[in-house]
């Protein structure tokens, strides 16, 4: 422990950076002798109030924070972009890292920073198998319960895709707002593939480190000296499916429930395939259900009420779909806590309420995890601050060092998001960041928001992160 | 001379006409099974379109309006023997729509007489229209759900994962027809079910739609006896292994065989959803983790009704009359497997007059059941229902009474005032209503403060006990109390038990001072021939209940009840693949969230 903290980093400072709706964290560690930097995310979905989605990839705000970035760590000491965490593919994440269609994108100017160390989920592991159920052993066959294997992940972006195709020629027919909001979600969730391909080839292979929970993160504890490096989450499918073992076990339709109900795996093939009908229907590519039954020479008056109703219903059905399919890739979110000798900082990407449970209750070791993460000095606000995404008993009860503005060692909190962006809508208790999760932040943390007033020219947040 | 009377064609009431039994996979020598069910005779135009159901049949996925088909015409002989030889046809079934069209007509209208007819009255659909809109083939999707907000039935098709299988239509199973058909109904009935709740509310709804689908079958007999026949042709039926392989291994007591199948691709795999097979376990009823999922939920009171009606039909053959080893034919099985279906269903939808009006519970409708069916039947010697049926639920945890029979009390008769109450204004009048409760807020425990309305007032005819008709009038009335978050402390809770500590109104954590929550409560009266109260079923504002319901519903994050409610059972049935997105989803009632995510919710 004290050779660790001999040679690790003196000082610690994260720049959150304002990059409307989405991630893009830079943490620098100052070491005797050089500095080195993390970025955890570069993605934006946008600004407040601007709701449609900005450009994927040259978008001039990106690019203006790219450049920053390189400024930032080239003029610290012997200033290296040590790694990168991309902690899932999602667009409010990895956005910043396409290169743009001329080479002259935000990727491009990360790329030339030559980052030691990329870290990714064990989803993102190249040309893995499609049924993969990740690394390590554990229950052969079974369904694909979390929704997480490489070929799931494909389907619900190819679902995403198709989904974009159709409310866009759909216009009509759905609700307005729903249009708006199929597109903003589905475009989060298209695959990114120019910004996946620079993150796969900006180190060598041997250079990445595909996480899980339990896992080490051989590259990125080298990379940053004196610094403990727990993953978290997310789990592999094997890890997960030892939860259902004894129920397995004593049930004998319990595979054939999972099956039905559960298996998120066959469901995004079902809803893939079914989305993939529509779009042929809707752009008249395939004969209908019963190309020779005819449609009336006029629509009967009484009928017409229900068809536009129909109509809109699909656009709703279609809404939730994408939904559910940004929470598929949520959950796939690296969980990385960062150690230097008693400061703890916590960065859960966008990590919902089922990766959570998984790590603070069913791991081997979640009793450690607890007490690990009970002395959070640094905590970055998952998810942008939604809802189920900062657990409020097991996670947020457990930080011991939350407590009113006067307490010594006060827990700081990050909170990387643009208000008005998603949910809330009808006074539903959906809006990001959720108000009263924020309300609790202001209470009981130092909150350090990109949403908060800074000075002109100002592109992040500055947060000193004392070390102890 | 005398004059020879004028010969007259009276038109018949009834039509019987045939329908797919299950689905169009479960066939009979290369045909699907067919058989046959009585509807109202009523004029209907193209659609086809009657005085209830309308069916659109219009393809909001391929944009496409089918022709509307005329109905067959039911009373030629020889056009229904038409119309059967076609809808028999897997070839002609696959490529005619019209076909479709009727046959869910047809399904919607048998099983909307069989309510009518066990409730004695007519009964109105949740959205206030008299036509409800049919649409058998709405979109490709896995899907099948009705919609309030539309005034719709919504049937989806999607291709079979079996191979060579080709496209499953979720209107040609009777199964799912008759699910969504009584999921109308109920809400009819009680439209506060579809309100978030308790864990129990949203799962009733589902359990009672199973209950109507899978016992409405054996409305038909042909049918019954043609999925029950032994496999090696014995025509006889033995007390040992009776709901072995034999029963169990039927469709008849599973749910959307066809479905379930094509979901999963699998050739063996079974029906969507088979609670008969859920073996019994007290605990199973207290455990929402594994078992707040609605349909999940669901399947534990259908598992317990399903359990208890083979247990009714084994009484009802062997009982103490004959020796187990006694074989019994085939018929008589289906016999009485039929007449007891018969009783079971009415039992069930009579029992939904017997159920509270606001935040049902599994053991309320267990009380529910067994009060309805002493109403109609006091002699119980032949099924021995009402020991049966509580046994079984109490073998899955749902305890409704201790051990006796599961009833609900008689009202305070001798405190009640009826001066100046007229009986006859109380069979229609909501203000007539009101007034006998205003005058006797006390013995029925009203609450003063809340605001009150009598919802429809419904006069019904049924046979009593003696085979006379009775004259029943069924009045539901709905009690809320908004208050505000900081006034929680003040408000003081009737004792769950006589005698015990009354409980103060927990206030749910994270709720501000000034939000608003309102307290729900209401009751079913009912009234004999006379104008007196029969039954005053309900629970108040006031009730030790409201602690357990504003708990479920901060579990839920259904506390504050902005969201729309016409995709419910759009989402409920999407099943539970989509479980992630519930968390973010405005419209979603959420009682399908394990416990311990959803008190993590902000």
């Amino acid at each position: 422990m004290a050779a660790a903290k001999k040679r690790g980093p003196r000082k610690a400072t994260l720049w959150a950076y304002d990059v409307g709706f989405g991630d893009c964290l830079l943490l620098e560690l100052a070491y005797p002798n050089a500095t080195r930097f993390v970025l955890f995310d570069f993605g934006s979905k946008g600004a407040a109030k601007n709701r449609k989605p900005k450009k994927r990839s040259g978008d001039g705000a990106l690019l203006k924070i790219a450049l920053d970035i390189e400024q930032r760590i080239k003029s610290a000491k012997k200033g290296t972009l040590a790694a990168i965490v991309a902690t899932h593919r999602h667009q409010d994440h990895i956005s910043g890292f396409m290169p743009g269609e001329t080479g002259k994108g935000p990727g491009t100017v990360i790329a030339r920073l030559k980052p030691a160390v990329v870290v990714q989920p064990w989803t993102d592991t190249p040309s893995a198998p499609g049924t993969w159920r990740g690394p390590g052993k554990g229950l052969a066959n079974g369904a694909d319960v979390l929704g997480i294997t490489p070929g799931t992940l494909g389907l619900v972006h190819r679902f995403a895709e198709l989904a974009e195709i159709q409310t866009e020629s759909s216009s009509q027919r759905f609700a307005a707002n729903t249009c708006a909001g199929i597109l903003s979600v589905a475009s989060n969730n298209v695959p990114n593939l120019p910004a996946v391909k620079l993150l796969e080839k900006v180190v060598p292979k041997a250079k990445h480190d595909y996480v899980y929970a339990g896992a080490r993160a051989k590259n990125l504890e080298r990379a940053l000296p004196g610094v403990g490096v727990q993953v978290l989450a997310p789990p592999t499918l094997h890890q997960y499916a030892d939860l259902f073992r004894s129920y397995a076990d004593s049930s004998p339709e319990y595979w054939k429930l999972r099956a039905n109900l559960s298996d998120e795996g066959a469901f995004w093939q079902q809803m893939t395939s079914l989305q993939a009908l529509s779009v042929s229907a809707t752009n008249g590519e395939r004969e209908t259900l019963f190309p020779r039954v005819r449609s009336p020479r006029r629509v009967p008056l009484a009928a017409r009420w229900v068809m536009s109703r129909l109509d809109r219903d699909r656009g709703e059905s279609l809404f939730e779909l994408v939904r559910a399919a940004d929470s598929v890739l949520n959950n796939t979110s690296v969980v990385l806590l960062l150690k230097i000798g008693k400061t703890r900082l916590l960065f859960p990407g966008d990590a919902q309420a089922e990766e959570w449970e998984y790590a603070l209750s069913h791991s081997k070791n979640s009793a450690t995890i607890k007490k690990e993460l009970a002395e959070t000095d640094l905590y970055k606000v998952g998810h942008h601050g939604s809802l189920n995404a900062t657990p409020k008993n097991s996670l947020w009860g457990g930080f011991k060092k939350k407590g009113g503005a006067g307490k010594r060692g006060r827990l700081k909190t990050v909170l990387s998001t643009a208000p008005g962006y998603f949910g809330g809508k009808g006074g539903a208790e959906t809006e990001v960041p959720r108000k009263t999760l924020v309300k609790e932040l202001k209470a009981s943390s130092t909150l350090y928001s990109t949403n908060a007033p800074r000075a002109a020219g100002e592109l992040a947040v500055r947060v000193d992160v004392p070390l102890a | 001379m005398p004059r020879s009377p004028v010969k007259r064609d009276v038109p018949p009431r009834e039509f019987r006409v045939p329908i797919i039994a299950q689905d169009p996979e479960i066939r009979s020598r290369g045909a699907v099974l067919l058989d046959h069910v009585e509807i109202l005779n009523e004029s209907c135009a193209p659609g086809p379109r009657g005085a209830r159901v309308y069916v659109v049949d219009y393809d909001a996925t391929h944009r496409k309006l089918y022709e509307p088909p005329r109905c067959p015409a039911f009373g030629n002989e020889k056009a229904l023997r038409e119309y059967e030889k076609r809808l028999g046809d897997p070839q002609e079934l696959e490529r005619k729509p019209a076909l479709h069209a009727v046959n869910a007509y047809v399904t919607i209208m048998s099983v909307l007489g069989r309510f009518e007819r066990a409730l004695g009255r007519r009964i109105a659909w949740g959205f206030g229209g008299h036509q409800i809109h049919v649409a058998p083939h709405a979109f490709a999707d896995a899907n099948a759900y009705y919609s309030e907000e539309d005034h719709a039935l919504l049937f989806g098709y999607f291709p079979s994962r079996q191979r060579g299988r080709g496209m499953v239509f979720s209107a040609l199973s009777h199964d799912i027809v008759a699910h969504e058909t009584t999921h109308a109904l109920l809400d009819g009935l009680r439209d506060r079910y579809t309100d978030p709740s308790s864990p129990d509310q949203a799962a009733f709804h589902e359990a009672f739609a199973d209950v109507a689908a899978i016992l409405s079958v054996f409305s038909m007999r042909p049918a019954v006896e043609a999925l029950l026949k032994p496999k090696d042709s014995k025509p006889t039926v033995r007390h040992q292994g009776f709901e072995g392989a034999w029963l169990r291994g039927s469709p008849l007591l599973a749910m959307a065989e066809q479905f379930g199948r094509a979901l999963d691709g699998a050739p063996h795999r079974g029906a969507l959803r088979t609670s008969l097979l859920l073996e019994p376990d007290p605990a199973l009823y207290g455990d929402l983790t594994n078992f707040g999922e609605p349909h999940r939920r669901a399947e534990i009171l259908v598992a317990a009704m399903l359990r208890a009606f083979v247990d009714m039909w084994k009484w009802a053959l062997w009982g103490s009359r004959l020796p187990p080893e006694h074989p019994v034919p085939l018929d008589v099985v289906v016999t009485e497997g039929c007449e007891l279906a018969e009783r079971l269903l009415t039992m069930a939808i009579r029992a939904i007059d017997y159920a509270p009006v606001v935040d049902i519970q599994f053991p309320d409708f267990v009380r529910a059941l067994v009060t309805a069916d002493k109403e109609v039947f006091p002699r119980d010697d032949k099924y021995d229902a009402r020991r049966i049926l509580p046994a079984h639920f109490r073998a899955y945890g749902i305890n409704a009474d201790g051990n006796g029979e599961p009833l609900w009390e008689p009202p305070p008769g001798e405190d009640l005032r009826y001066d100046h109450i007229h009986p006859e204004a109380l069979r229609h009048d909501p203000n007539e209503v009101f007034r006998f409760l205003w005058e006797n807020r006390k013995p029925l425990e009203l609450d003063e403060e809340a605001f009150t309305r009598v919802q429809p007032v419904r006069p019904c005819v049924r046979q009593g006990p003696d085979g006379f008709w009775l004259q029943e009038t069924v009045c539901e009335y709905v009690q809320t109390l908004t208050l505000r978050a900081r006034d929680f402390g003040s408000i003081q809770l009737k004792p769950r038990q006589p005698g015990a500590r009354p409980e103060r109104l927990r206030r749910p954590d994270g709720l501000e001072d000034d939000q608003e929550v309102t307290l729900k409560g209401g009751g079913v009266l009912l009234f004999d021939e006379f104008g007196k109260l029969k039954y005053h079923i309900g629970s108040g504002v006031r009730s030790y209940r409201q602690n357990d319901r504003l708990d479920a519903l901060a579990v839920s994050g259904s506390l504050q009840e902005s969201r729309g409610r016409h995709r419910h059972f759009a989402m409920l049935h999407r099943g539970s693949a989509t479980r992630w997105a519930r968390g973010i989803a405005p419209s979603e009632p959420a009682h399908g969230r394990k416990k311990p995510m959803r008190t993590e919710a902000w």
